[in-house]
C-alpha cells in the first residue's frame, strides 16, 4: 500500500494483464456477456460503449444470477437512474493534503478503477481478480463535497446547488457521519463483489485520502409489492412510492442538472442522511397508529382512505365520521411535494449496525437525488422538522451533501474540469 | 414521567382497581394487549340534552396521549361541521371550540387519539341541543358520576368499525390491571425514546 502512487506502477503490468484475461475468461465461462459481438480483452462483459442516457442492462427483475454489467460510460454517472442494487456502501473520504493535484489524481484513479470493475475487469494490481470478474450490477458513483473546494481555495467553482444544508431542529448529529470532501457510492447485487470493489477503491486512494466513514446499506431484491417501484424499510413502510421514473421528463427535471460544459453539468446533488429508527418504541404502536403516523397502509402502501399504492393521497378527505383520513401531522402529508421543482428521487437503503446501548442500531440511509436541494429537500425537511409525527421514531444522526458530476465517455475523467 | 399518565380512580373504579390488583400478574400476562385507553368523561356528557349549544367540546381519557394523529370533529345530523380551529390536545384530553350559535338538533362528536401506550382510539358520542336558550352553558359531567359505558359507540350503529375502542366492563377491568401495572412502564419507554422538542 506504500506504492500507491497515482501512476500505473502498481505490482506490474503482467499481473494486471493476467487479471484482465482471467476476468474475460470468467465472463465467457459464465456466459454473461451481454454485448453484441465477440468480447475482447478490453471489453470482457457487458456494454462498454457510451450511452446517451443511463441504459441499465438489467431493466427487469429476473431470476438469473445477478452477474450483469451496468454501463459505466455515459452522459450521466450510473447509480442514480439505474435500478438500485441490493447492496450499496457509501464511502466518505477526506483528502490527506490540500492539493489540487491530489484531487485530480483521485479522479483519475477512481475513474479508471470504476471503468474496469463495473465491466467485470479487475482494477490494476487487483490481487483478487476472480472476484472482480463478477460485476453483479456494480456501480461506482463519485461525489464531491463543498469542503473539497473550500480546502483547495476553489470556492468559486462551487455551484449554488451545493449550498450547505441548513440544520434542522430535529438533527441529532453524531460522529463520524458528517460532511466529507469526497463520496464514493458503490452498489452491487453481490456483497462479495461490493466488498471487493470498496476494498480496491479505498486501497488505491489510501495515499491520497483518508476514509472518514463507511455506511453499508441493503434493500430487499424484491419490490415492496408486485409491480411496485418502491421498497420496504425496516419499519415495514413502503418507501419511495412517489418517485419519478427513470427516462421520463419528470425524472430529468427532478434529478439532472442541465447539459453544459461545467464540471457539474449533467450531474445531480445527493443528500445523504443517516436516520436511526427507534424501533423499540415504534413497535409499541398498534398498526392503525403506525399507519396514521405514516398516512399510508403498511401492507399495500395505499394512502389511508384509498385502495392502491399509486392512488393519489386524499389530503382533504374525511371518513364517515368527518375525521380527516390523513392526519395533519402524517408523514405523507408533511413530506408531500406539490410541484415537480419540490420533488426528489428517493433511493434509500436500510442499515443494520449491530447492537448499541442494548438495542438494535438500525435505520435508513436516506439517499435522495435532486437538481437543487434549496427548492426541494430543504423546504421538505423544514416541514418534517416542524410537524412530522414520524420524528418521534426517526432521528437523523448524520448528514452530508455531494455533487455527483456528469458521466464521461471512454478516456474521460470524472469532474476533470473541476481541478483544471 | 409517570405524571403523564393520569390515572384518576374514584368511587367504583377504585374498587375495580383493587380487585384487579389482587388478580395481578395472571391477568397481566394473559392479556397485556388489552391496555386500551378509556374515556373517563366528556363535556358535554354523552347523550346529554342541553338548552344551549356548547362553545367547547372535550373528551377526557384515563391515560396519557401522544401528540400525534389526533383529531376531533363535531357535526350536526345533516353533516354540518360546527367545530372550528385546531384540536387542542392536553396530557389526557382532547378538545375543540364549537359554534355556540349552533341551532337545535343532535350533534355527534367524533375523535381520534393515540394513547401513550400506542393504541389508536377512534370513537364518537352525541348530544342534543333543544334551543331553549342560546346562552352558552356547557355542562360538565362530574367524573365520579360518569358511566364509562355511557360513551359506548353502540348508540350509533351506522359506525360499526371502531378501531381499538372497547367499553365493556370486562375490558374496563383489564384496563385496570394492565394500565396500572403497565402504562407507567410503557409510557416511560415511549418518553425515554422521544426527541426532546
Amino acid at each position: 500500500m506504500s506504492d500507491n502512487s497515482p501512476a500505473v506502477t502498481r505490482r506490474g503490468v503482467l499481473a494486471a494483464g493476467g487479471a484482465a484475461l482471467l476476468g474475460a475468461a470468467g465472463g465467457l465461462a459464465l456466459g454473461i456477456s451481454s454485448a453484441p459481438g465477440t468480447p475482447t480483452a478490453t471489453r470482457a462483459v457487458g456494454p462498454a460503449e457510451p450511452a446517451s442516457s443511463p441504459s441499465p442492462s438489467a431493466t427487469s427483475v429476473s431470476s438469473t444470477p445477478p452477474v450483469e454489467a451496468i454501463a459505466f460510460h455515459g452522459v450521466h454517472q450510473a447509480g442514480v437512474a439505474t435500478p438500485p442494487t441490493t447492496y450499496q456502501t457509501f464511502v466518505g473520504l477526506d483528502l490527506r493534503r490540500d492539493s489540487r493535484d491530489d484531487a485530480a489524481a483521485v479522479m483519475r484513479l477512481v475513474t479508471d478503477d470504476a471503468a474496469r470493475m463495473t465491466q467485470g475487469r479487475p482494477a490494476l494490481a487487483d490481487t483478487e481478480p476472480e472476484i472482480a470478474a463478477v460485476p453483479a450490477g456494480l456501480t461506482v458513483t463519485v461525489g464531491l463535497g463543498r469542503t473539497l473546494f473550500e480546502r483547495l481555495g476553489l470556492q468559486d467553482r462551487i455551484p449554488g446547488q451545493l449550498a450547505p444544508i441548513p440544520s434542522f431542529t430535529t438533527d441529532r448529529f453524531e460522529r463520524p457521519w458528517g460532511q466529507t470532501d469526497l463520496l464514493l457510492q458503490v452498489g452491487a447485487d453481490d456483497p462479495l463483489t461490493l466488498s471487493h470493489a470498496v476494498r480496491m477503491l479505498t486501497k488505491d486512494l489510501s495515499t491520497l485520502t483518508r476514509v472518514a466513514w463507511l455506511q453499508p446499506g441493503f434493500r430487499s431484491p424484491q419490490p415492496a409489492l408486485p409491480g411496485s417501484h418502491a421498497s420496504r424499510n425496516l419499519m415495514g413502510q413502503v418507501d419511495g412510492t412517489v418517485n419519478p421514473r427513470a427516462g421520463t421528463p419528470d425524472f430529468d427535471e427532478v434529478v439532472w442538472l442541465p447539459d453544459g460544459t461545467d464540471w457539474w453539468s449533467n450531474g445531480t446533488v445527493l443528500v445523504l442522511r443517516r436516520i436511526r429508527m427507534l424501533l423499540d418504541t415504534w413497535e409499541i404502536l398498534d398498526r392503525s397508529a403506525q399507519e396514521a403516523v405514516i398516512g399510508r397502509r403498511l401492507d399495500t402502501g395505499a394512502p389511508l382512505g384509498a385502495t392502491a399504492e399509486a392512488d393519489p393521497v386524499p389530503f382533504d378527505g374525511t371518513d364517515d365520521r368527518g375525521l380527516p383520513l390523513i392526519a395533519r401531522d402524517a408523514h405523507v402529508r408533511v413530506a408531500h411535494a406539490s410541484t415537480t421543482r419540490e420533488m426528489i428521487l428517493r433511493r434509500p437503503y436500510s442499515y443494520d449496525a449491530g447492537m448499541r446501548e442494548g438495542t438494535n442500531d438500525v435505520g435508513l440511509l436516506f439517499a435522495a437525488y435532486m437538481q437543487d436541494p434549496r427548492t426541494s429537500f430543504v423546504p421538505m425537511q423544514q416541514r418534517i422538522a416542524t410537524s412530522d409525527a414520524f420524528n418521534r421514531w426517526n432521528t437523523t444522526i448524520g448528514s452530508a451533501a455531494y455533487l455527483l458530476p456528469g458521466g464521461v465517455a471512454p478516456g474521460g475523467v470524472l469532474a476533470e474540469a473541476a481541478f483544471a | 414521567m409517570s405524571g403523564r399518565t393520569r390515572w384518576t380512580v374514584r368511587g367504583a373504579l377504585a374498587t375495580v382497581a383493587m380487585v384487579a390488583a389482587l388478580l395481578g400478574g395472571a391477568l397481566l400476562t394473559a392479556a397485556p394487549a388489552s391496555a386500551h385507553v378509556s374515556v373517563v368523561g366528556t363535556t358535554p356528557a354523552a347523550d346529554a340534552v342541553l338548552d344551549a349549544a356548547p362553545s367547547t367540546v372535550e373528551v377526557r381519557f384515563d391515560s396519557g396521549l401522544l401528540d400525534i394523529g389526533f383529531a376531533i370533529v363535531v357535526r350536526s345530523a345533516d353533516g354540518r361541521t360546527v367545530s372550528s380551529g385546531p384540536a387542542r390536545l392536553g396530557l389526557d384530553s382532547i378538545a375543540t371550540a364549537t359554534d355556540p350559535a349552533a341551532g337545535p338538533g343532535t350533534y355527534t362528536v367524533a375523535f381520534r387519539v393515540v394513547s401513550a401506550d400506542g393504541h389508536e382510539v377512534t370513537s364518537s358520542f352525541s348530544y342534543t341541543v333543544t334551543g331553549a336558550t342560546t346562552t352558552p352553558a356547557p355542562t360538565t359531567t362530574p367524573l365520579a358520576d360518569l358511566e364509562v359505558e355511557g360513551v359506548s359507540p353502540a348508540p350509533n350503529p351506522s359506525q360499526p368499525q371502531d378501531r381499538g375502542t372497547r367499553w365493556s366492563p370486562a375490558l374496563v377491568l383489564g384496563v385496570g390491571v394492565a394500565a396500572v401495572a403497565g402504562a407507567g412502564l410503557l409510557t416511560w419507554a415511549l418518553l425515554a425514546g422521544r426527541s426532546p422538542h
